[in-house]
């Protein structure tokens, strides 16, 4: 498979990003096209990374989780910023977009952290030994999760939408210090996990599988945001509309 | 020239067991890299899911 391929699919995913703020609908149209392109990025470095990459050197055979780890740690957190950008645009705007982005934004990146911080723990015991270690790293990482666990948490504690919406956005705003230093940690601190990924740090052999896995990745993730940002849609209307607009009947409760 | 021999062997016979760290070379692995794949599907396909099962009505 050239090289180049999995680039020309990135243009998919950024150009719809970029086009979003001139067509707000323009999602609902095409998500299916990204939801086919994250199939086709996961299916495709997944099938890479298990059955064409050869054993790295010194990590052997393990070196194929990182098609899997990296993108997902590295989507989530674009998720989290994503979750930044959207908190700070509520507290200039009062958009309720902007709100029910941060939450979408907020779970996705909770979930892909999880799963791609299991993913690290799973890759260091044969490595390092330990499932876990108190690296500054996975640290972070930790932190982070809790962190977004903890907004999700705050957003069930009240059920006024503009009160819910201002604490979440303040703590989203606040929140950013969270990602980067996630990613700066293996720069500011004494880490024992690798710089950070990028074509030029990653195995060679691994970096078409790699890319595939990341554009793939990338794609799953702006489809879950989307989805999940209907259904933070449809709450937020169920919330603030009053009962006949929705279509119960006259006098209802 | 024996007691080289004999180290040798030594150093062959304490190859590390599958997966385990030992001459500095990760041996074996696959059951980690499995895992690490089955949670990763399986994490899209209950995530996916849960949106399924919450998703708009109307």
């Amino acid at each position: 498979m050239p090289s180049w391929v999995p680039l020309v699919l990135l243009l998919v995913p950024v150009g719809i990003c970029l086009a979003l703020p001139f067509k707000r609908d323009l999602l609902d149209k095409v998500w299916l096209v990204l939801a086919a392109e994250a199939v086709f990025g996961i299916g495709v470095g997944t099938y890479l990374a298990l059955f064409s990459v050869p054993p790295e050197r010194d990590m052997g055979e393990v070196v194929r989780i990182f098609a899997a780890h990296v993108p997902q740690v590295q989507n989530a957190l674009l998720a989290v910023v994503l979750n930044f950008g959207c908190s700070l645009w509520f507290l200039i705007r009062k958009s309720w977009v902007a709100d029910s982005l941060a939450e979408s934004s907020a779970e996705v990146g909770l979930y892909l952290g999880a799963v791609g911080t299991a993913l690290g723990a799973i890759w260091a015991k044969p490595t390092w030994g330990v499932y876990w270690t108190w690296d500054p790293r996975l640290t972070s990482a930790a932190v982070m999760l809790i962190y977004y666990a903890g907004y999700l948490a705050l957003r069930r504690f009240t059920d006024n939408p503009d009160t819910r919406a201002t604490w979440s956005a303040a703590l989203g705003t606040f929140g950013i210090v969270i990602p980067v230093t996630v990613y700066k940690s293996v720069v500011w601190m004494k880490s024992m996990h690798q710089v950070q990924s990028s074509p030029e740090t990653v195995y060679p052999q691994l970096v078409t599988a790699f890319r595939f896995s990341a554009i793939g990745f990338l794609c799953l993730m702006i489809v879950f945001i989307y989805q999940r940002y209907r259904i933070a849609q449809e709450q937020l209307k169920r919330e603030v509309a009053p009962p006949e607009a929705l279509g119960a009947p006259q006098g209802a409760a | 020239m024996i007691p080289l021999l004999v180290l040798a062997q030594a150093a062959a016979d304490a190859q590390p067991s599958p997966g385990q760290v030992g001459s500095g070379r990760v041996i074996g692995g696959w059951e980690f890299v499995t895992a690490a794949y089955v949670l990763t599907f399986l994490g899209i396909v209950l995530y996916a899911a849960s949106l399924w099962v919450r998703r708009p009505r109307s």
